[in-house]
C-alpha cells in the first residue's frame, strides 16, 4: 500500500522502567482518555522465585500498550474500515466510522483496545499523532520518569527507537506473543534484570 | 473476557433459525406436515430478525453499518451477506407456501435456502476463530455452532410438531438425537483443545471449565441441562419411535436452549486474549 | 493510497481531538483543553513553575489557556527531573480544578462532625480565629494554642513554627518530624556537622540530598546502599529516574526493604529485613566492616574523632585542656603508640603522633577507651549470623550486600523507614557511623557532600528569638525528646496526653494546615476524645479531609499551580508561579501573616515585634548545627508579593524580576559541585576547614547526643533541664515492643511494615480520578505461605487487626514481601467523608499504628512501623468505599465559571 514502509513504534526499555505509572497519567492528560478506559497501562511480571538471581526474586514491570503490529489483525477484521494504517504505518481507530462491534478488541491478541462506553467506538493508542504534527514525541515518551520509552521510526537507523534497540542487541530485545500479527513493538530487558516471561 | 450477551443471542437465535428452516426443509423431503412447515418457516424468520436485532443491539454505531458494505473482506459482512440470503430463502419460502406453489417449487427453495442457512450457522462459529483467542482457536467452534443450530433447531420443530407430526418424525428424530451426539463430541474436544491449548493461561484452562470456577456453567448448564436431560428425551423417543409429547419437548428446547446460552457464555469466558492486559 | 492524505481525519477523528467529544462531559477534555481546532493550540501560553505535589519541586511546564491549566508536562531545564513528571505531578490539574475544592472559608454551623457550614468571608474567619486565641491567651496562656501542619498538600514548613515563634506557643507538632527525617537531620547534624536543609547534609533521596546521583555522566560512584529508602516510589522524577541512569551504567545497589520495592526488584541484592531491626544489621556491617578492615583507615585516624580517648565519667571525648595537657576547644587526647603516652591532638593533626585507634589506656587515673574501641565493642556481639538471626536474613546475603557496599566511592541512603519506629535514633547513627567510617564523604562518588549553598531566599524565615525560654520550656515533649528541639517541635503524644489529662496544662486550640490527620497520626482514634475537648479546631487545606469533620473553620489554602515561591535545585534557581488562581484560596504564607497582624492590632506583644521591622531582624534562630549560619529575619507582611520580594532583596531583584528571570545558575556547575569541603584552607586560621561539629572532625563516637540529653544544646538557645536517661553516643539494638517473638506474637503474628507508592504522597491525591484508578484501595502484601496459612487469597478483601483496631485492605499475595511480614501504605477514603466514618475508619493503617511509649529517647519517636497485626479473610468491601474506575467520575474537573482566575483576595 504505502511506497516508504514505515515503522513508528514504540521501544521500551524493561531494565529502565520503575513502574510509576506516569505513562498512563500522561495518557490520559495528553488524550482526554475517560477515567475507565486505558490506552497504557504498567503490567507486572512477577515477582517469581528464582534463587540464582542475587535479591532471589525477578520481576519486571511491563509497559502495555498498542504494539504497533505490521499485520494488525484488528484492522483485518475491521467491517467498516475504522481500523486502518496510516500511511506512516501507524495503526489508528476513525471514530466517525467505527460502528462499534468490537470486533477488533477480539482480534487484538493482547486486549490493548478499549471500548469507549460514552462515545461507543473502540479507542486505542495513537502514538500521538497529534504532538508527532507539531514534532514531538508521544506524551508518554515526553514525561516517562525513567527514560524508558523510545519512540520513532524502527526503519530509520537514526531514529531514537532504531538507536536505543541497536544498542540494547538483538538478544536483549523481546517482543510479545506473535500469532502473526508481527508486533513491532519491543521491549527491551537484560537477563541480568531478570528473565523475559511475557 | 467479558460475555457479550447480545452475540450469545444473536449467535443462538440465528443458529435456531437455521436449524427450524433445516426441519422444514426435510419436512418437504419427507412429505411432512404442512401445518407444521408452515409454522416453521415463521419461527425461522423470527428467530432470524430477533437475531438480526440482538446483533444490531451489540453495535455502538448501528446506523454507521452501512459503511460495513465496503468492506467485502470482514466476517461480520460475510455473516450479514449470509443472514440476508437465508432470510431471503425464507421469505420467498413463505410467499411460496402463501402462493400455493408447486411441491417441487417449494422444496427447491427450501433446499437452495439451506445452503446459506448452513453457512450461516457455521460462519457465526467461524467469526470467533482467531488466533488472538488461543480459546477459539479451533475448527470446533464452527461446528459446534452448526451443531448448535440443528440441536435447537430440531427441538423447536418438535415443539411445533407436537400432536400434528407428520411423515418427517422419525427422521427429524434421528437426526435430533444425532446432532446432540455430534455436539457432545465437540464439546469434549472444544474441553480437550483447551488442555492443549498454545498460550496456555489460567483463564482459558480445562481445569478452571472442568473443576474451576466455571465448573457449575459447565456440569450443569452445558452437560446437565444442555446435552443429558435432551438427550435423554431425544433418545427415548427415538427407542421408543414416538413423538415427544408437547411437555417434553419443549422441556428439551428450554434446555438446549439453556445449554446454547451456557456454551456461548462459556466460550466467552474463556475467550481471553494471548495476553489480556487492560 | 485510501488513507493517504487524510491528515485531518487522523488528527481529529483517530484521537480524541473530535468535535463529539467535547459534549462529554469530563473526558471530553483532553488534560482540559477544550478541544475544537488544532488552530486554538498556537493561544497556549506555556509557564514555568515547579510541582508540589509532593517535596521534590520538579520543573513544570504548565500550558495555560484563558487563564486555565490546560496541560503540565516536565520542564528539561530542571536537573533533577530533566523533563520527566510523575503521575501525581501530572495530576496537578485534577487536584486544582476538583469539584470538592474548599473554596471559601467556611464556619460550622452544626454539631462537630455533622457536616454543615456556611460561607463566611476571609476577614469574619480571621477576625473569630484572632479573637479566640488572645481570649485563649489571657485566659489560659499562649502554650494552650497548638499549631500542626505536615508534609503533602503544598505547605510551607517554617511559616507555621514563625508564627508560633510570634504568637508565644512551644507547641506545634508534625506527625511527620520525629517520625520522619528529624532523626537523619540530627544524626548527620551531630556527625557529619551538617547544616540543616543543606543539599548534601543527610543521605536522604526523597529530602533532595544526594546531589551526586543527578549527575550520572560525572560521578565515579560505584555502588549505592538503599536503606529503607524507594526512591522509584517516593521520588519516582527525581531520584526514581537518577537511579536508572546510574543502574544503567552499572552502579551496583543494595536494597534493604522488608517489600520488593521498585528499586529493590532492580538492585544486586535484596535484603528483605524484619522491621525494626536495622540498627542490629548496622551493628553487623560495622562490625564486618572493622573485622575486615574495610573502613577508610587514613579517613578516619585523620578526620574523625573515633581515635579520641573518652572519659569513662561522661561519656564526652577527652579534652586536652581537661587533663591538664593544654589546648584549644578543639584539641582532644589521643595516645600516642610513639610514646606510649596520652597527648594532645590539635586539629586537624599533628604528625608527630602516632594515635592508637583501638584500646583502653590510663589517663589522669582513669582507664579510657578510644572512641573506636568503644564502636568496636558496640558492634561486637553483631557477627553476620546473629544479624540473620534478628533480622530474619541468610548471613551470605548480608555478605554480599556489604561487599558491595565497600566498592568504593559508595553511599547509604537512608529513608524515612527507620524513622517510624522507636529505633529512630539509633538506625539514623547507624548509616552515619558506616557513611563516615567508610570515608564516603565529600569525594566524588558520595553521597554527604556540602556543595555551594543557594542564597537563603526560598523560605520564610523563623523568628525564634521571639520564644521566651519560659515558653520553650514548656514545650510539650521537649525536655524528654530534645532531638525535637532542632526543628523546634513538640511531641505529637505529649499533646494529645496533655490534652486529655489537663497535664502539664491543656491545650485548648488547633490551628491544623495540613492534610488528613485522621490519616497520618499514629493511633488516629486515640485523638478523638481529645478533639472533642478542643475549644476551637480550625483546617485549612485545598480540599475537606477526614479532620475538617471535626473543624469549626475550614480555610482554603492554594493548589501548587496557585502558588509563588523561589525554589531550588542543585546549581539553580528556579521560580514556582502561580499559575491561575480559583475561588478564594489563600497561601498559607499570607494567612499567618495576617493572622499574626490581627493579633498584634488585638494588643499582643509578640506579634506587634514580629511584625516590626527591627524587632523581627535580629529574631531568626540559628538553622540548624551551625549558630554562624543564623540569617536575618523579617517582619510579617501584607501580601504575597511583598513576601516574595523581601525573599528576592537577597538577590537585588523583586519578585517579578526574578520570576521573569528564572530558571539561572546561583553557581555554574562547575563552581556549585566542591568537593573536599573539609580539606579547603580556611582564610582565617591559615587552616583545614574541617567539619561543623565541635571537634571539627566527623564525631563517630558521638557524644554531642550525650549533650544534647543534658542541656538541649547545640539546638536549644540555652541550657534546658536533662532528660530522664542520658542518650547513648553509640547506636545500639533493642527488640522491638511488639516482637513477634514475644506473647503478643501468638495472637497478632505479623508484623507490620508501610512504605510509599509512586501514585500519592503522604495521604494526598487520594481523591484524584486519575490516580484512583490505578491504585484505588490499600493493598496488604502477605507472602504466600502466610496467606495460606490465615486463609487469605490474592485479591481478597481482608481484615487487618492490631491491639488498636480493625480495618479493611486488599491482599496481594506475592514473594515481594518478607515472610511473618506484611505491608500496607497509609490510606483513607474521601468518598465516605459525610459519612459517620469520615473516610479515615475503612482501610487506614493509622488506625492500627501505636502512638505511645515507649518511645526513641532522643526523639520520642512511636511506632508507625514494626508492630504487631492479624489478618484474615473479609466478606466484601467496606460500605461505600470506591474501586472501579468509574466511580471517580464524580471527582472529574469542575470547570465552573468561578474557577477563572480572580484576583488576590481582599481580606
Amino acid at each position: 500500500m504505502a511506497t516508504t514502509k514505515k515503522r513508528y513504534a514504540l521501544i521500551i526499555d524493561l531494565d529502565r522502567c520503575i513502574g510509576c505509572c506516569g505513562c498512563e497519567v500522561s495518557c490520559k492528560q495528553e488524550n482526554g482518555v475517560a477515567v475507565d478506559v486505558v490506552w497504557n497501562k504498567v503490567r507486572e511480571e512477577g515477582p517469581h522465585v528464582n534463587a540464582d538471581a542475587g535479591r532471589g526474586v525477578e520481576h519486571y514491570f511491563l509497559p502495555t500498550v498498542c504494539q504497533q503490529c505490521d499485520e494488525p489483525q484488528c484492522v483485518k477484521v475491521c467491517p467498516t474500515g475504522a481500523s486502518y494504517v496510516r500511511e506512516d504505518g501507524t495503526v489508528l481507530v476513525d471514530r466517525e466510522i467505527c460502528i462499534g462491534c468490537k470486533y477488533c478488541m477480539m482480534a487484538c491478541p493482547y486486549g490493548v483496545r478499549s471500548f469507549n462506553r460514552e462515545m461507543k467506538v473502540v479507542e486505542k493508542c495513537t502514538l500521538c499523532v497529534q504532538l508527532q504534527a507539531v514534532g514531538e514525541p508521544p506524551a508518554c515518551v515526553k514525561n516517562c520518569v525513567a527514560k524508558a520509552r523510545f519512540f520513532g521510526d524502527l526503519g530509520d537507523k537514526a531514529s531514537e527507537a532504531a538507536k536505543a534497540l541497536a544498542a540494547a542487541g538483538e538478544e536483549n530485545a523481546h517482543s510479545l506473543p506473535d500469532v502473526g500479527n508481527r508486533p513491532r513493538t519491543r521491549y527491551i530487558l537484560h537477563a541480568k534484570t531478570a528473565t523475559w516471561r511475557s | 473476557m467479558d460475555i457479550e450477551w447480545a452475540l450469545v443471542f444473536f449467535t443462538l437465535l440465528t443458529c435456531l433459525s437455521v436449524g427450524v428452516f433445516a426441519g422444514v426443509a426435510a419436512s418437504e423431503w419427507k412429505d411432512g406436515a404442512e401445518a407444521v412447515r408452515k409454522s416453521g418457516a415463521f419461527l425461522a424468520l423470527a428467530a432470524l430478525v430477533a437475531g438480526g436485532l440482538a446483533s444490531v443491539l451489540h453495535l455502538g454505531h448501528p446506523e454507521r453499518i452501512f459503511g460495513a458494505f465496503g468492506h467485502p473482506t470482514s466476517g461480520i459482512f460475510l455473516e450479514a451477506l449470509l443472514m440476508g440470503l437465508f432470510g431471503l430463502g425464507v421469505v420467498l419460502y413463505i410467499l411460496a407456501l402463501r402462493r400455493k406453489a408447486a411441491a417441487g417449487v417449494r422444496k427447491a427453495i427450501a433446499t437452495v435456502g439451506m445452503l446459506p442457512a448452513v453457512c450461516l450457522a457455521f460462519a457465526v462459529g467461524y467469526t470467533y476463530v482467531m488466533p488472538s483467542r488461543p480459546a477459539w482457536d479451533t475448527p470446533m467452534l464452527p461446528f459446534l455452532y452448526l451443531a448448535s443450530a440443528f440441536v435447537t433447531g430440531y427441538f423447536a420443530y418438535a415443539v411445533l410438531s407436537a400432536g400434528r407430526e407428520g411423515a418427517e418424525g422419525a427422521f427429524i428424530r434421528k437426526v435430533t438425537l444425532n446432532s446432540l451426539i455430534l455436539q457432545a463430541v465437540f464439546i469434549a474436544a472444544f474441553v480437550a483443545h483447551l488442555a492443549t491449548v498454545a498460550h496456555p493461561d489460567a483463564s482459558r484452562s480445562a481445569g478452571r471449565v472442568l473443576a474451576g470456577g466455571l465448573a457449575p456453567l459447565f456440569w450443569l448448564g452445558v452437560v446437565i441441562v444442555g446435552t443429558l436431560i435432551p438427550g435423554w428425551l431425544a433418545l427415548r423417543a427415538h427407542r421408543d419411535g414416538r413423538p415427544i409429547p408437547l411437555a417434553g419437548a419443549r422441556l428439551g428446547l428450554l434446555c438446549v436452549l439453556a445449554g446454547g446460552v451456557a456454551f456461548r457464555a462459556l466460550m466467552f469466558a474463556v475467550g481471553s486474549a494471548v495476553r489480556e492486559f487492560f | 493510497m485510501k488513507h493517504a492524505g487524510l491528515k485531518r481525519r487522523d488528527f481529529l477523528k483517530a484521537t480524541a481531538i473530535g468535535g463529539a467529544a467535547v459534549a462529554l462531559g469530563g473526558s471530553a477534555y483532553v488534560g482540559l483543553r477544550r478541544l475544537t481546532t488544532a488552530k486554538a493550540e498556537s493561544e497556549t501560553k506555556v509557564v514555568k513553575t515547579n510541582c508540589r505535589a509532593c517535596i521534590a519541586n520538579c520543573g513544570v511546564l504548565a500550558h495555560v489557556k484563558d487563564g486555565r491549566v490546560v496541560k503540565l508536562e516536565g520542564n528539561p531545564e530542571y536537573p533533577m527531573s530533566r523533563g520527566a513528571l510523575c503521575a501525581k505531578g501530572l495530576s496537578g490539574i485534577q487536584a486544582l480544578y476538583h469539584p470538592n475544592r474548599n473554596k471559601y472559608p467556611m464556619k460550622r454551623v452544626g454539631k462537630r462532625g455533622e457536616n454543615k457550614w456556611k460561607r463566611v468571608s476571609w476577614g469574619e474567619a480571621l477576625d473569630e480565629i484572632a479573637q479566640k486565641l488572645m481570649e485563649t491567651r489571657a485566659k489560659y496562656g499562649a502554650e494552650t494554642v497548638f499549631a500542626s501542619t505536615g508534609g503533602g498538600g503544598n505547605p510551607q514548613f517554617p511559616s507555621i513554627s514563625r508564627f508560633c515563634n510570634a504568637f508565644g506557643t512551644p507547641n506545634w507538632f508534625e506527625p511527620g518530624c520525629a517520625q520522619c527525617y528529624l532523626p537523619r537531620t540530627v544524626a548527620f547534624a551531630l556527625m557529619y556537622g551538617a547544616p540543616m536543609g543543606g543539599q548534601g547534609s543527610d543521605t536522604s533521596i526523597a529530602d533532595s540530598n544526594c546531589l551526586e546521583i543527578y549527575f550520572p555522566d560525572d560521578t565515579p560512584m560505584k555502588s549505592l546502599v538503599l536503606w529503607g529508602t524507594a526512591p522509584s516510589s517516593n521520588s519516582p522524577a527525581g531520584g526514581g529516574r537518577a537511579l536508572a541512569e546510574l543502574r544503567a551504567r552499572g552502579v551496583r545497589t543494595v536494597a534493604i526493604d522488608p517489600r520488593l520495592t521498585a528499586d529493590a526488584a532492580k538492585a544486586d541484592v535484596w535484603l528483605p529485613i524484619r522491621p525494626g531491626t536495622d540498627p542490629a544489621l548496622m551493628l553487623a556491617w560495622v562490625r564486618y566492616i572493622i573485622e575486615h578492615k574495610l573502613y577508610d583507615a587514613e579517613f578516619v585516624m585523620k578526620w574523625t574523632n573515633l581515635p579520641f580517648l573518652v572519659n569513662p565519667d561522661d561519656k564526652m571525648c577527652l579534652k586536652a585542656k581537661d587533663v591538664g595537657l593544654g589546648g584549644d576547644d578543639r584539641t582532644y587526647v589521643v595516645w600516642d603508640k610513639k610514646t606510649n603516652s596520652a597527648r594532645p591532638m590539635p586539629f586537624p593533626w599533628d604528625d608527630r603522633l602516632d594515635p592508637a585507634l583501638e584500646g583502653a589506656y590510663t589517663v589522669a587515673g582513669k582507664e579510657c577507651k578510644t572512641g573506636f574501641q568503644h564502636l568496636k565493642e558496640r558492634a561486637e556481639p553483631f557477627t553476620l549470623e546473629k544479624a540473620g538471626e534478628i533480622c530474619w536474613l541468610e548471613p551470605a546475603k548480608i555478605e554480599e550486600a556489604i561487599k558491595i557496599y565497600a566498592d568504593r566511592p559508595s553511599g547509604c541512603s537512608l529513608g524515612v523507614a527507620t524513622d517510624q519506629n522507636p529505633s529512630s535514633a539509633q538506625s539514623a547513627m547507624g548509616v552515619a557511623v558506616l557513611e563516615l567510617i567508610m570515608g564516603n564523604v565529600e569525594r566524588p562518588g558520595s553521597l554527604l557532600q556540602r556543595f555551594v549553598s543557594p542564597p537563603p531566599v526560598a523560605d520564610v524565615v523563623d523568628l525564634r528569638g521571639l520564644l521566651t525560654h519560659e515558653q520553650l520550656l514548656k514545650r510539650l515533649g521537649a525536655i524528654e525528646y530534645k532531638g525535637l528541639l532542632q526543628w523546634w517541635a513538640a511531641q505529637p503524644t505529649a499533646v494529645l496526653d496533655a490534652i486529655l489529662t489537663g497535664k502539664p496544662y491543656k491545650p485548648r486550640v488547633w490551628i491544623e494546615r495540613s492534610g488528613n490527620k485522621m490519616a497520618t497520626l499514629g493511633n488516629s482514634s486515640a485523638w478523638l476524645p481529645a478533639i472533642e475537648q478542643l475549644d476551637l479546631i480550625v483546617h485549612m487545606y485545598m480540599y475537606p479531609t477526614s479532620f475538617s469533620a471535626y473543624a469549626d473553620i475550614l480555610l482554603p489554602a492554594t493548589e501548587w499551580l496557585e502558588t509563588d515561591l523561589p525554589v531550588v535545585s542543585a546549581n539553580m534557581l528556579f521560580a514556582r508561579q502561580a499559575v491561575t488562581h480559583t475561588y478564594e484560596t489563600m497561601n498559607e504564607t499570607l494567612f499567618w501573616s495576617k493572622l499574626a497582624k490581627r493579633c498584634a492590632a488585638l494588643g499582643h506583644e509578640g506579634c506587634q515585634a514580629a511584625c516590626d521591622p527591627e524587632k523581627a531582624l535580629g529574631a531568626a534562630g540559628p538553622g540548624g548545627g551551625d549558630p554562624s549560619q543564623k540569617p536575618a529575619s523579617f517582619p510579617y507582611w501584607d501580601t504575597e508579593e511583598e513576601f516574595l520580594d523581601i525573599c528576592m532583596a537577597k538577590l537585588g531583584m523583586t519578585w517579578k524580576e526574578f520570576a521573569a528571570k528564572a530558571p539561572f545558575e546561583f553557581a555554574s556547575y562547575g563552581e556549585w559541585k566542591q568537593y573536599h569541603v573539609y580539606k579547603k584552607l580556611d582564610a582565617k586560621t591559615g587552616r583545614p576547614r574541617g567539619f561543623d561539629t565541635p571537634s571539627g572532625k566527623c564525631e563517630v563516637y558521638a557524644d554531642a547526643f550525650v549533650k544534647l540529653g543534658r542541656t538541649g544544646l547545640p539546638f536549644a538557645p540555652a541550657p534546658m533541664p536533662p532528660a530522664s536517661r542520658d542518650y547513648d553516643p553509640l547506636p545500639y539494638y533493642e527488640e522491638p515492643f511488639e516482637s513477634p517473638t514475644g506473647e503478643l506474637g501468638k495472637r497478632y503474628p505479623l508484623v507490620m511494615t508501610n512504605g510509599r507508592l509512586p501514585y500519592y504522597h503522604h495521604t494526598t491525591l487520594r481523591n484524584i480520578p486519575w490516580l484512583r484508578s490505578i491504585y484505588p484501595v490499600p493493598e496488604i502484601w502477605i507472602h504466600p505461605s502466610d496467606a495460606e496459612k490465615y486463609g487469605v487469597a490474592h485479591e481478597d478483601w481482608t481484615w487487618v487487626e492490631s491491639q488498636r483496631g480493625k480495618i479493611t485492605a486488599r491482599a496481594r499475595v506475592t514473594e515481594g514481601i518478607a515472610k511473618g511480614v506484611v505491608y500496607m501504605e497509609r490510606f483513607w477514603n474521601p468518598e465516605t467523608l459525610d459519612t459517620p466514618t469520615h473516610g479515615w475508619r475503612e482501610m487506614n493503617v493509622n488506625v492500627l499504628t501505636k502512638n505511645d511509649a515507649p518511645f526513641n529517647d532522643v526523639f520520642g519517636t512511636y511506632t508507625l512501623r514494626a508492630f504487631l497485626v492479624k489478618v484474615s479473610k473479609a466478606d466484601g468491601p467496606p460500605k461505600g468505599v470506591w474501586y472501579k474506575p468509574a466511580d471517580f467520575k464524580p471527582w472529574l474537573p469542575d470547570l465552573g465559571d468561578a474557577t477563572n482566575p480572580t484576583r488576590q483576595v481582599e481580606v
